[in-house]
Parts: structure tokens; C-alpha cells; sequence
């Protein structure tokens, strides 16, 4: 039988993504089911040199009777042979030490008649945990299935997985878990009490089963892990040591991403120098050397930054601990009204909003869904990391704390934290608002520790550090352009006037302070200048001046572009042969209203909460949007965050000043 | 004047992706901003 279509199931925690990537490598994309908004990950594998198959990497799911959007993905594509995606054979990967969970859904999808490879995924942690599994005897009960033992960490048995696809043959019908109930059920997935009698009925049988299948002992590596568990969920420790793991990330992002960074500076500035001295001059080429060149450099030197925070992200994930995590924080949650399911997304939430809001789909409860939907926005995430970094290195002062302690990263926990509580507390105040009382729990398996899988953290940087450049970048080279022509151009013959009442140096050597000036008033007569004066009123009490206000309007696209603007403003305004950096350029502005530094520690503070609260996002928008199927809480969101952001970047301000 | 002649087709360029990112982003029930790597579903709309 020749394969061209495979599916992957299991469930969740089972290393069905590792296995995925393994299959796949960088043959892969992302996309959605119709209709509904769940991620649809496909994948190529070439088998041989004429034979090519594409593999579908499921939602995990528990069992094929559905409880969310994802796990009714599965079955609506299971049920139906004439879809699209309608799978030849299925890969079932299961989490060998965990056999009895997943061999639940393993029985379901065998019942339905499709072909199926039984993967005993995580096969190392199984046996170090003492557990042994008779394979021969497993495959004897379904009737001689194919079923195969994997590492995905280690990437041992995937060549006896593509042996067996490349040659795949069908085992006997035998269906020992198949009853009268399972077609009753299946025929009518509406009714969850018959759904949970049969459950129990699989249960019974697979634990009967698994006495002749496997072996348990107690090992060393179980009372590790339980050792473990009890410092890391323990109720005070649990929550100091998690605070630490956070309080190290951010000292060692600052420490570490400090070299490549400049690097990124030092290598962006040379190409707009070059590509000025280089080429024949004319608005072309300020265009790119004044306007494009900065802004991408502007977001390109965070890349070690966003590579660094997704590294401890996977590594936490891949480690088991951002399991426990989940954990210590659903009790911390619990009494602002936020589901225990609510969780995940906020936690997601610090790398992406977007991906944090399609999650809280797992959510059942309407109102709680929306809450989580509501706040989730308030967690930092990366799009806010340039931010913060670039304000940070403006206003606090690179001084260590108690000699170790940097206080610049202290700052960014400061922020992240802020971020955090305020979720929270906006939460409880939706709770008493929508009048939820809806009582929810949340039940989690808690997986193993084990090592993190390096091609597994290798992925993930690479993606989305190559999402952040690609596609912020896009957003960025075009704002970038639009920037440098209002800023480049004015209304009638404004900027000449400006110009020519600058007065003419008296001494040669202040030829550089007459250029200075000369920039600054063509800029400030610019369209983006007339524009910016406009709005400086508004954002004035808040310590910020016009051309931070064109920052925040260019911003709301993503979070991010206010550094790309900021590097563009300053760009056209810069003398070319003045070899400062932006924050240079930034840490020297002068208000000319009062003469004193635009960006102190009070306006800067004032601007790094702004952004804590803020809703610049577009995307994130879209995604509320898409979710409540309603703009009117795109809409609520907007007004209740730009609010938060203003009032409390003015009591910032006050405060500091 | 061929500088700016360029230099307009450039700008109008970069209004328009913006202009069609933010419709898009708004009045579509699906993503586009390609943040959770959605390009299957741009490949599609490429395509319809």
C-alpha cells in the first residue's frame, strides 16, 4: 500500500510536536482549519525518492469526544472520509510511561477503522521510570498492529517508523474495545453521560490489559521527580523559586544579548554610512540610508533579546516546568476570578498575545473565556521587549545592585510583573462587572522532567525570531518609508522659512551646531512635524514630545515600530557625519519649551507604563475581534487599556518628576 | 524629477500595504498578520 496522506494524534504532552519536527524538519507550515480557528500544522516527509508524503500534525486531544474547538477538529476530520485532509494511516504517539491516559485515545482511533502505527513515543523517560512494555503482546491484542518505539529526544526508531510507512501493511480487524455503547456514542457525540459511561468502560479494560502488557517498578528517577515537586509546587517556595527563575532570565538578557547587539548597531549604521558615501546622492538614497537602513536596524538589534527570552520559554516548556508553573498559578489566580484554564493563555501570553487569546478556547465558560480574552493583552510580550530595552538603557542608570544585581533587568522584571498584577486585578474587576460565579477546575497532567530536546529549542528560536524580523520588518520598512517622506517634505514653503531663520554661524567651528538646527527645524516644519505638534498637547502632561506622540500613533500597527519611527525621526534629523547612536541622539534631545532633556527617568518611566497597559496592537485586535465574533469588545478593550496607559503613565510622570 | 516620480510610486506603495493590512486585519474574520506564522492561510488567499 502506498501512502501519501498520514496523520499524527495523541495526546497532549505526548512529544507529538517533537516527533512532527523530527518527521518534517523545516518542511512544514502552520495554517487553519475552515471555519473554525484552530491551527493546522502540515508537514512533508520523503520517504523514497519518488514517494513524498504529507503529514498532518492534529490538535493533542484526550479522547475523540470533543470538549473545545481543537479536539472536535479531530473528530470532524476522522468521521470523514471525503475530507481534504482525510488521513491513509494514522501515527498514534503515545507517552510510553503514561500508557494507561493514552492508550484511551489510542482505542478510540482504532476503533475507527482507520489504519493506525501505535508510536511509544518517550521511550527513555519510560524506562527510567521502571517501566517496561511488552510490544509484541500490545500489537497481538489489536490484532497485529504495527507498533513501533521512539525517542523523539535522541531520534532513535524514526528510521523504523519511515521502513514501515514506506511498506505499510494492515493488520487483522480485531477490535477488542469496539461495543454497542462506542457505536451509539460515536453515532451521537451530543450525549457526554454515555460518552463518560463508555470512557469508563475503555478504562476498565485497558487497565486490565496492561497487566499482561507492562511492567512497573519504582525507580530512583520517580522519587526524584517527586522530590522535586515538592520544592517547586510547594505553596511559598514554589512561587520564590519561580520569581528567581524570572528575575535570572531577565539579568541574563540584559548581560548576554549586550555584545551581539551591538554588533547588530555598529553593522546597520556602517551600511547606512557606506550606502550614503557610496552612492550618487539624491532622495533615493537618503531615503534608504536615512529611513529604511535605521528603522529595520532599529528592530533588528533585538533579535538577540527575543531569541534569548524564546530560548528560556521552550527550555521551561521542554523541562516539564512551566507545567508546574500552570500550577502554582491557578491558585494565584483563583480569587481574581480567573479560571484555572486561564492559565495557560496569560502564560503564553508573555511570548505572543495572539496565539495566548486562540488559546483560551480550551475555556467552556463563556464569561470566564472573556475575561482571560480581556486581560490577556496586559502580559508583556516580546513586541514590548525592544520597548522596554530601548527606554531602559535611556533613563535607569547601569548600576549593579548589592555588586551582582543589574538594575536595568531589575527594571524589565519590574515591568513584566506590573504587566502580570494588573491582569489580575483588571480580572477581578470583569468578574464583579459581568457577575461570573461559574465554578471551573483545572485538571492537568503533570508531565515528567526531562532534558531539554535541543533541535526542539533550536526550532522555535529560529521561527520566531525569523517571524519577528520577517514580518515585523515588513510592517517596519513600510512605516519607515511613509515616515521619512512626512518627515522629508512639508506644507508649502514652511521648511525653507524655518531654514532660513536659523541664523549663520559667526565661527567656522560651530558649523556642526548650524546643521544641527538647520535639520531640526526642517523636521520640525515637516508634514510628520506639523502633524506631531498637532497631538503634542495631548500627550504633553505625560512628559513626552512630538515626535514620541508620531512613535505611539505608528505603534498601534505593533508594539515594536515605535523603535523603527523613533530610529527614523531621529535619522532624518541626524548631521550623517555625527557617529552617535539612537539612544544618543535621544539621551541629548532638548525640549525647546523648557530646555531641559526630553527623556528623564520621570518621562521615560512615564512611557515604559504607557506601554505596560497600552492596546498597541492592530493583530491582537483582530484576533478579540475574531473570538467574541463581536467589536464590541475589540472595542472596550481599547478604551479601558488606552485609559489604564494614560492615567497611569501621568501618575507615573507626576510621581517621578 | 525621475528621483521623484520613484519616490511617490514608493510611498504610495508603502500607504497602500498598510492601508490593505489594516482593512484586512479589520474587517476579516481571519489573521493577517502573520505573528502565529499563519502562511498557509495567506498562501490560500494568494491563491483565491
Amino acid at each position: 500500500m502506498k501512502i501519501s496522506k498520514v496523520a499524527l494524534v495523541g495526546n497532549p504532552n505526548s512529544g507529538k510536536t517533537s516527533v512532527f519536527n523530527l518527521l518534517t524538519g523545516l518542511n512544514q507550515h502552520v495554517g487553519n482549519y475552515p471555519g473554525v480557528t484552530v491551527d493546522k500544522k502540515v508537514g512533508h516527509m520523503t520517504l523514497a525518492t519518488d514517494h513524498k508524503v504529507s503529514i498532518t500534525d492534529l490538535p493533542g486531544t484526550y479522547s475523540i469526544y470533543p470538549r473545545s474547538d481543537d479536539e472536535q477538529v479531530v473528530i470532524d476530520l476522522l468521521n470523514n472520509p471525503d475530507h481534504p485532509d482525510y488521513p491513509e494511516v494514522i501515527i498514534v504517539v503515545v507517552d510510553s510511561a503514561n500508557l494507561e491516559h493514552n492508550l484511551l485515545l489510542f482505542t478510540q482511533i482504532y476503533d475507527l477503522r482507520i489504519p493506525v502505527i501505535l508510536a511509544l513515543n518517550m521511550s527513555d523517560v519510560a524506562q527510567r521510570r521502571g517501566v517496561e512494555i511488552d510490544k509484541l503482546k500490545l500489537s497481538e491484542m489489536f490484532g497485529g498492529i504495527n507498533v513501533i518505539q521512539l525517542n523523539s529526544r535522541k531520534g532513535t526508531g524514526f528510521d523504523d517508523l519511515k521502513k514501515l510507512l514506506l511498506d505499510f501493511k494492515t493488520s487483522d480487524s480485531f477490535y477488542p474495545f469496539y461495543s454497542e455503547n462506542s457505536e451509539a456514542v460515536l453515532s451521537n457525540l451530543d450525549d457526554p453521560s454515555a460518552q463518560i459511561l463508555e470512557t469508563e468502560q475503555r478504562f476498565k479494560k485497558i487497565r486490565k490489559y496492561l497487566n499482561f502488557i507492562e511492567k512497573k517498578s519504582y525507580t530512583a528517577s520517580k522519587s526524584l521527580s517527586r522530590k522535586v515537586d515538592k520544592v517547586l509546587i510547594h505553596p511559598i517556595a514554589g512561587y520564590i523559586i519561580f520569581l528567581g527563575i524570572l528575575f535570572s532570565i531577565f539579568q541574563t538578557i540584559y548581560s548576554v544579548a549586550e555584545v551581539p547587539m551591538e554588533l547588530i548597531d555598529s553593522v546597520f549604521f556602517s551600511s547606512s554610512h557606506w550606502l550614503k558615501e557610496h552612492l550618487p546622492s539624491g532622495v533615493l538614497t537618503n531615503l534608504l540610508a536615512e529611513g529604511i537602513i535605521p528603522g529595520l536596524g532599529g528592530v533588528v538589534i533585538f533579535v538577540p533579546q527575543i531569541a534569548l527570552l524564546f530560548l528560556f520559554i521552550v527550555v521551561l516548556e521542554e523541562t516539564g516546568y512551566m507545567s508546574r508553573v500552570v500550577f502554582i498559578m491557578d491558585k494565584l489566580m483563583r480569587p481574581f476570578g480567573l479560571n484555572g484554564k486561564s492559565v495557560v493563555p496569560l502564560i503564553s501570553g508573555v511570548a505572543c498575545a495572539i496565539p495566548a487569546i486562540m488559546a483560551t478556547r480550551t475555556i467552556h465558560h463563556w464569561k470566564d473565556r472573556l475575561i482571560t480574552i480581556m486581560v490577556t493583552p496586559l502580559m508583556s510580550c516580546s513586541a514590548r521587549l525592544p520597548v522596554y530595552t530601548l527606554l531602559i538603557a535611556l533613563v535607569i542608570p547601569d548600576v549593579l545592585i548589592l555588586e551582582i544585581f543589574n538594575l536595568k533587568g531589575i527594571v524589565l522584571l519590574g515591568l513584566y510583573v506590573l504587566g502580570l498584577v494588573s491582569a489580575l486585578l483588571v480580572a477581578g474587576v470583569f468578574k464583579f462587572l459581568l457577575k461570573t460565579d461559574e465554578k471551573s477546575y483545572l485538571v492537568m497532567e503533570m508531565p515528567g522532567y526531562k532534558l531539554p530536546y535541543f533541535k526542539n529549542i533550536l526550532y522555535t528560536i529560529l521561527e520566531k525570531s525569523s517571524i519577528f524580523v520577517w514580518q515585523a520588518g515588513k510592517i517596519i520598512m513600510a512605516i519607515s518609508i511613509i515616515l521619512w517622506v512626512l518627515a522629508s517634505y512639508g506644507p508649502g514653503n514652511k521648511m525653507e522659512e524655518a531654514v532660513s531663520r536659523v541664523e549663520l554661524p559667526n565661527n567656522p567651528t560651530d558649523q556642526d551646531d548650524y546643521e544641527s538646527e538647520v535639520n531640526s527645524a526642517r523636521l520640525s516644519n515637516s508634514w510628520i512635524g506639523h502633524l506631531g505638534h498637532v497631538i503634542e498637547p495631548g500627550i504633553a502632561p505625560l512628559g513626552y514630545d512630538w515626535k514620541i506622540g508620531i512613535s505611539l500613533i505608528t505603534s498601534f500597527a505593533a508594539r515594536e515600530i515605535f523603535v523603527g519611527s523613533m530610529a527614523t525621526i531621529y535619522s532624518v534629523e541626524q548631521d550623517f557625519n555625527d557617529g552617535s547612536s539612537l539612544i544618543e541622539r535621544m539621551r541629548s534631545e532638548i525640549n525647546p519649551a523648557t530646555g531641559l532633556p526630553v527623556y528623564t527617568l520621570a518621562s521615560g518611566i512615564s512611557l515604559m507604563v504607557f506601554y505596560v497597559f497600552a492596546m498597541q496592537c492592530m493583530s491582537t485586535l483582530a484576533i478579540v475581534y475574531r473570538e467574541t465574533k463581536s467589536w464590541k469588545w475589540p472595542f472596550i478593550q481599547t478604551v479601558y487599556m488606552t485609559t489604564l496607559a494614560y492615567l497611569s503613565a501621568l501618575l507615573a510622570y507626576n510621581i517621578f518628576n | 524629477m525621475l528621483q521623484t516620480v520613484l519616490i511617490v510610486i514608493i510611498f504610495a506603495s508603502a500607504c497602500y500595504y498598510m492601508g490593505r493590512l489594516a482593512y484586512r486585519n479589520l474587517t476579516s474574520k481571519d489573521c493577517h498578520c502573520g505573528s502565529c506564522g499563519d502562511t498557509a492561510l495567506r498562501e490560500d488567499i494568494k491563491k483565491t
